[in-house]
């Protein structure tokens, strides 16, 4: 018998809702985690999936996928490419393999969620294949980091950095816990679908496998492409409930959700793939700057996609343009002056040559951060190593969870740019909150309730959360003394910088 | 006399940081506790003519140099921003 075409029975299977008989609409939907919009079932039921599929088509392509990046995996693993890579290839495998790994898997729960109570048959659909799709891809990433357990112990935190309380990791699950695994399955779907996925992951899974295949690193980069097919496919969810939002008059709220998301997500990305690709990816391999990706996929394609659906851009539209030259620029001297507090093995990646590509990039850099990592350079030359690790610590965004930064520089006025570091701060309910941004502040502002009990790694060192003593703060952040990162190029680094001072004293 | 935690900003610095004070202590040893531990890691050190000024950040103008920080009415991590006079 011959099977009947997709599109002969796709509206008539999707057509799931039903009229329950034990308990009543609202008990089976509640509102808070279904709808909190109050949009008739009846709008749900227009969702119209942009990209259809059937589970055997799903499970056929999904298995091909997984055989192709296996098979390029197992081929690629005798080459012993971790052994000969470089400390540059290295640091950025695990920053990519340790925060992500496990939030991926995460995720599952998410869709799982948007599943269980999203009104709209045919985002059901969707999200189950999301759910599957989070899982088989937070598997791979795992399974993949832990292949290079035997060589370097940094790999183990693909898995152990979720359970930690470590600083960048707290950053990160504030993030995903507000826009993912804390709200209505709409407003989740709309921040993580719209927002995150279709915002941001192309940075990410393209550009960085683009910089990974020039660098040789095959199976990386098959990993990579293997997992955007799984979010590009997904990500589809938020564009019908942004429409159907917006024709029932919900448009500002949508709005708000992509703000907020759009937001939260670029301040985790700005830190995760700006250090990737502007720092960590050896010279030689970049393929383009932060900047550059971010203007092709996020300035230009997602804000089309924004208007093309009705929305605003964003309000802070500006203040993100200018972020986006900024703000991983100064976490990436946080990063590397502050190591023994993360657990792989951060560099510096300012070689004069680096500087020079830096400069190109973002003119400017020199005279503003440049300054910073002078003073840097300068007490390794010295061997004053102990000066190159400030005794304070930084102050931390309650939103964000990163370091408060602003232009580096002099104080003075450098090429139109001055020092400007601001700290965002609000007194509410007798506590003073500090905020890296006006966004950052933005959001807390909308609901305070909803964020003002979260307390910043510093607040839990002021308050007594984190047991006192030189290791009080590494032991409540899961790091044995071993964990502690070092500079991955033990200082030597700083090499390129005598020639010139030995030409200099001639 | 008591403890008191700030987040100070060093002219030059990246970001800010978070550093305990005593509230006796004036802005003149404020300034200079800050730049004990920025100068010479983040900022290079500066020149021994320099002076080195306190304002609440936002402000335009330095607190006097004798002020003690209970005398200033900081509140725990007000943000201050130390820089170079003139
Ligand atoms: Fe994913
Ligand atoms: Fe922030």
């Amino acid at each position: 018998m011959a099977l009947l075409e997709m599109h002969e029975w796709y509206d008539l299977t999707r057509a799931t809702n039903w009229t329950p008989a034990y308990v009543d609409e609202e008990a089976l939907f509640p509102p808070a985690l279904s709808d909190p919009f109050g949009i008739a079932v009846e709008q749900w039921e227009t969702f119209d999936e942009p990209y259809k599929v059937s589970y055997r088509d799903y499970v056929e392509t999904q298995r091909d996928k997984d055989i192709g990046a296996y098979s390029v995996k197992s081929a690629l693993a005798r080459a012993d490419f971790f052994k000969k890579a470089s400390p540059h290839w290295k640091a950025l495998l695990a920053l990519h393999f340790s925060p992500i790994g496990f939030a991926e898997f995460h995720s599952a729960s998410a869709f799982a969620r948007m599943t269980r109570f999203s009104r709209a048959p045919g985002m059901r659909n969707m999200a189950t294949f999301g759910t599957l799709d989070e899982m088989r891809h937070g598997q791979i990433q795992m399974y993949f980091a832990y292949e290079f357990i035997k060589h370097d112990r940094v790999f183990d935190w693909a898995h152990k950095s979720s359970k930690t309380e470590n600083w960048i990791i707290i950053s990160l699950r504030h993030a995903l816990d507000d826009i993912e695994h804390t709200r209505d399955a709409i407003s989740a779907a709309i921040m993580t679908n719209f927002a995150f996925e279709q915002g941001f992951t192309n940075l990410q899974f393209i550009g960085l496998s683009a910089d990974a295949a020039k660098a040789g690193d095959h199976t990386f980069a098959t990993m990579l492409q293997s997992i955007q097919t799984d979010e590009a496919r997904h990500a589809q969810i938020g564009t019908p409930l942004i429409s159907i939002m917006i024709e029932n008059g919900r448009k500002a709220e949508a709005q708000r959700l992509v703000d907020v998301g759009f937001w939260r997500i670029w301040k985790q990305f700005s830190a995760l793939s700006g250090i990737s690709m502007d720092y960590y990816t050896p010279l030689e391999f970049r393929e383009h700057s932060l900047k550059e990706f971010m203007h092709e996929w996020v300035v230009d394609q997602f804000a089309r996609n924004i208007k093309a659906l009705g929305l605003d851009l964003p309000w802070y539209w500006d203040y993100f343009l200018h972020d986006i030259e900024t703000f991983h620029h100064s976490q990436q001297i946080g990063v590397y002056i502050y190591r023994a507090t993360e657990w792989w093995r951060p560099i510096a990646c300012v070689s004069p040559a680096e500087r020079d590509w830096l400069e190109e990039k973002y003119p400017g850099w020199n005279d503003t951060y440049g300054k910073c990592w002078d003073v840097v350079i300068d007490n390794i030359r010295q061997g004053r190593f102990e000066r190159t690790v400030p005794e304070v610590p930084p102050l931390i965004c309650n939103m964000c969870g990163l370091e408060v930064t602003g232009v580096a520089g002099t104080g003075r006025q450098v090429n139109g740019r001055r020092w400007n570091a601001t700290d965002f701060h609000l007194d509410h309910e007798g506590r003073r909150y500090h905020f890296c941004s006006e966004p950052c502040k933005w959001v807390f502002e909308l609901e305070p309730a909803r964020y003002q009990g979260h307390r910043s790694i510093i607040d839990r060192v002021l308050d007594g959360t984190v047991p006192p003593g030189p290791d009080g703060f590494y032991e409540y952040m899961g790091q044995s003394f071993e964990e502690r990162g070092v500079c991955g190029y033990d200082y030597q680094w700083i090499d390129g910088y005598d020639p010139p001072r030995a030409a200099a004293a001639e | 006399m008591a403890e008191i935690p700030l987040a100070v900003l060093l002219e030059g610095d990246y970001g800010y940081k978070v550093q305990v004070f005593d509230t006796a202590d004036t802005m003149a040893q404020l300034a200079e506790k800050v730049a004990e531990q920025v100068a010479g890691v983040l900022v290079a050190p500066f020149p021994p003519e320099a002076v080195l000024k306190v304002r609440v950040q936002g402000a335009d103008d330095p607190l006097p140099d004798d002020l003690t920080i209970a005398g200033a009415g900081f509140v725990e991590m007000e943000s201050v921003e130390i820089y170079r006079a003139g």
